[in-house]
């Protein structure tokens, strides 16, 4: 190598620098390859973390995969009640989880388990990155190179090549496990005592629970504000009572895994905890009627 | 284009590698360099590339028609032009909104009511240093010091020379022009201490300049409601912050520099280690400190004149160097302190006592030399917080609640459970800044933190493989340095 180089470079010196800052470089790529080696991939978001722990010796049979609008919405016991016939369902969702975090956790999880039930998998409109959020592993730790491609082919699409930067921003930076290292020593050294969600609610936990039992002040002005806001009145007014659950079926992304789109159509805003959320007595509904439009096309 | 991005990450290899092919050929290497140098600023914001282009055409033209003129006149007639143009960007664009606000002020206090509004204008990075770097070229042409550059395009790449072209170090034609002009050689050690150097810019940046930033910005956003020991903390790590994040920047672009062939002029020496003001001033960004000297200092007596004129010298200086700083009384009242503290030493004529590095045959200091550096400490903190205030009146608010308010050890926990600051961001910091105590320590007769270590190979890679991958883990978010703004 340092022939090569000191033969481009005219310069033995130069290629001697070059041959040890690569060296350094390597050594470095490897120390980080370690400590990413060290978690697994589903690392950087603990509840799925905790979640997939819990279910990796337990036999379920059907997976909800998604951001809040899985987690809030879909109550696995009620699910199982209403399908019956060894239906045993768990909520793989996560507040906030991104389109891409979605589809990585779904994809690495078919990989790396023999897992051959159904999964439902939420489906949302790609959003851009933000950059602000960068400090945070959540935002990033799913970012590889299947998952880089998947976005910039969306954002390309779209013509936003601002995003497309911001794609190889967020790769370059998980590759390089920047801001990383310390979470990934603590995620090795973190408590792995599971809470009531994960075990006795099947991962699953609505926004009336989690205000009932931590009293958080951001949820409660949350809801204040949506039952003040202008959209709650509107939906109140127009709101008809043909309540509806669309399944879309997209066979082709995972060919051998039966893969759903759930998407809720408008309903009754008192079902609603906020602009985008249901609450418990909306979850149950929703759960009763996707359950439903499930076992008929399953049947 | 930040040095703590990864796209210098990316954008500084390439560069090397582009730069070093063209080694050959001096033309097509400095026009590489310049348009590398014209990339890096446009990133910010490509139309105030306009204003180094017209600062550079007009010096470069003033310049060369100074070398011509014999008649002293008409060479006072150029250099007024040049320095018109030069400050005169400057005032627009740093100075004048603060002057309409002032003049609004005054207005008022006088009983009649200006009615004039601010402009809105942004700031162009890196503005006040690059416009002192083509005036100290233009005036050392009239001073006949310096031969003017030959040809457009090395004079146009001492401008805007990107490694020092945001923050500097502020440039003299006598050292960086020749170097641009003659043929660079790849110089072995001269790069690896270059990268060594970037490393410690780049961790004291990230781990300590940026942590500290979090716990700073917090403490000054509401310190009425503070204890005075978290105050305290607050001055303590403020100077930390400002000492990281601004010898940081001047160590990463003398280093990138030296990757490139090109020496830069020390900016910082461990000033925190300084005995006196004097001595913190003769080690604290030295490229400033040095031009306001030559160009301002001296050309108005310096020390040869009588006590009175020293005095008025003395204030002149620092005054100006506040105002350099910003465009705000703050700084104005910060580089008042410093002259009221610097003064003592002229009348007494003790300023140039300590001009070596403390404990220079030894390895700890004195007793009487740590009380020496405490004192200078806490001189240089109480003015920082007129530094760092965003008015005067927020200033003398945070002393009088420094001393005060009281201070014990449960209220100081209370206010950091207030302040939602975790005891592992504090534990993180002392760590890191003890780290840089340390190393500064033991290498400040050196350059740069890095600049003499151990002869163990593996010691020494362990050590910069530790530093990598403590600035990996804070290298996020992309933090502006605190002198982009100057």
């Amino acid at each position: 190598m340092e022939k090569v180089l000191s033969f481009i470079f005219n310069s033995n010196l130069m290629a001697k620098f070059i041959k040890k800052v690569l060296i350094f470089t390597a050594l470095l790529s490897c120390v980080l390859f370690i400590f990413k080696r060290s978690v697994p991939y589903y690392w950087g978001n603990e509840l799925i973390a905790d979640k997939i722990e819990h279910i990796s010796d337990k036999s379920f049979n059907t997976l909800f995969v998604g951001s809040s609008t899985t987690y809030r919405h879909i109550n696995p016991k009620l699910f199982d009640k209403k399908i019956g016939q060894g239906s045993n369902s768990y909520n793989l969702g996560s507040k906030g989880m991104y389109y891409l975090e979605t589809d990585y956790i779904t994809d690495n999880f078919l990989k790396q388990t023999s897992f051959s039930g159904d999964i439902f998998h939420t489906y949302t409109t790609p959003s851009g990155i933000n950059l602000k959020n960068r400090h945070a592993i959540r935002h990033k730790y799913f970012m590889d190179f299947k998952r880089l491609k998947k976005g910039i082919k969306y954002f390309k699409k779209q013509n936003d090549y601002k995003e497309v930067i911001n794609h190889f921003k967020v790769y370059f930076e998980n590759l390089l496990c920047i801001g990383e290292l310390k979470q990934i020593v603590l995620f090795n050294f973190r408590d792995t005592k599971k809470d009531k969600v994960i075990t006795k609610r099947k991962g699953f936990y609505s926004l009336d629970h989690e205000l009932a039992e931590s009293n958080n002040k951001f949820l409660k002005a949350r809801r204040a504000k949506f039952k003040k806001s202008k959209a709650y009145k509107l939906r109140k007014r127009t709101y008809k009572n043909d309540f509806k659950v669309n399944l879309i079926v997209d066979e082709n992304q995972y060919p051998s895994n039966r893969c759903l789109f759930i998407s809720s159509n408008s309903m009754d805003p008192d079902f609603y905890f906020d602009g985008g959320h249901l609450n418990f007595k909306g979850a149950q509904k929703f759960t009763e009627e996707l359950a439903l439009v499930y076992k008929q096309i399953r049947d | 284009m930040l040095f703590n991005s990864i796209e210098y990450l990316l954008f500084l290899p390439l560069v090397f590698t582009i730069y070093w092919l063209l080694n050959k050929h001096i033309k097509a290497q400095n026009l590489f360099l310049l348009s590398s140098s014209y990339f890096f600023y446009g990133l910010w914001d490509y139309r105030f590339l306009s204003l180094i282009l017209i600062s550079s055409f007009c010096d470069f033209y003033i310049a060369k028609e100074l070398v011509k003129e014999n008649r002293i006149s008409r060479r006072k007639l150029l250099l007024g032009l040049s320095i018109f143009i030069n400050l005169g960007f400057l005032f627009y664009f740093k100075y004048c909104n603060f002057f309409i606000e002032s003049f609004q002020g005054l207005s008022k206090l006088l009983g009649f009511n200006a009615n004039l509004t601010s402009l809105n204008i942004i700031l162009p990075v890196g503005i006040s240093f690059y416009t002192f770097q083509t005036l100290s070229y233009t005036i050392d042409i009239y001073r006949k010091k310096v031969k003017p550059a030959e040809h457009w395009l090395t004079f146009f790449t001492f401008v805007a020379y990107f490694p020092q072209l945001v923050a500097g170090p502020i440039e003299r034609a006598t050292n960086l022009l020749p170097q641009i002009e003659n043929r660079r050689k790849f110089n072995y050690k001269f790069a690896t201490d270059g990268m060594r150097q970037i490393l410690w810019g780049l961790f004291k940046k990230v781990a300590i300049a940026d942590n500290c930033a979090l716990l700073v910005d917090l403490i000054f956003e509401d310190p009425g409601s503070l204890n005075s020991g978290t105050l305290c903390l607050g001055v303590v790590l403020f100077s930390i912050q400002i000492y990281c994040d601004f010898s940081g920047y001047s160590d990463i672009a003398i280093g990138t520099s030296k990757l490139l062939g090109i020496k830069l002029m020390q900016n910082f020496a461990t000033p925190y280690f300084a005995r006196d003001i004097a001595e913190f001033w003769r080690r604290w960004h030295i490229s400033l400190s040095t031009w306001f000297r030559d160009y301002l200092y001296i050309p108005l007596g310096g020390s040869r004149v009588g006590l009175p004129k020293k005095i008025r010298n003395v204030f002149a200086i620092f005054l100006v160097s506040g105002f350099w700083h910003g465009a705000n009384w703050t700084f104005i009242v910060w580089g008042l302190i410093h002259a009221v503290c610097f003064v003592p030493q002229i009348v007494l004529n003790t300023n140039r006592n300590y001009l070596s590095v403390v404990a220079e045959e030894r390895v700890f200091p004195t007793l009487k030399e740590i009380i020496s550096i405490l004192k200078t400490w806490i001189i240089v903190g109480i003015a920082w917080i007129f530094f760092r205030a965003n008015s005067v009146t927020e200033a003398f608010e945070y002393t009088q609640f420094m001393s005060y308010k009281n201070f014990s050890v449960s209220s100081f926990s209370n206010d950091l459970l207030d302040l939602e600051i975790k005891h592992s961001l504090l534990f993180e910091l002392l760590l890191f800044i003890t780290l840089l105590m340390f190393v500064e320590w033991f290498n400040r007769r050196e350059e740069h933190g890095l600049g003499k270590l151990t002869e163990k190979t593996t010691l020494r890679y362990l050590l910069y493989l530790m530093l990598s991958l403590i600035s990996l883990q804070y290298l996020y978010g992309e933090s502006t340095f605190i002198y982009f703004q100057f």
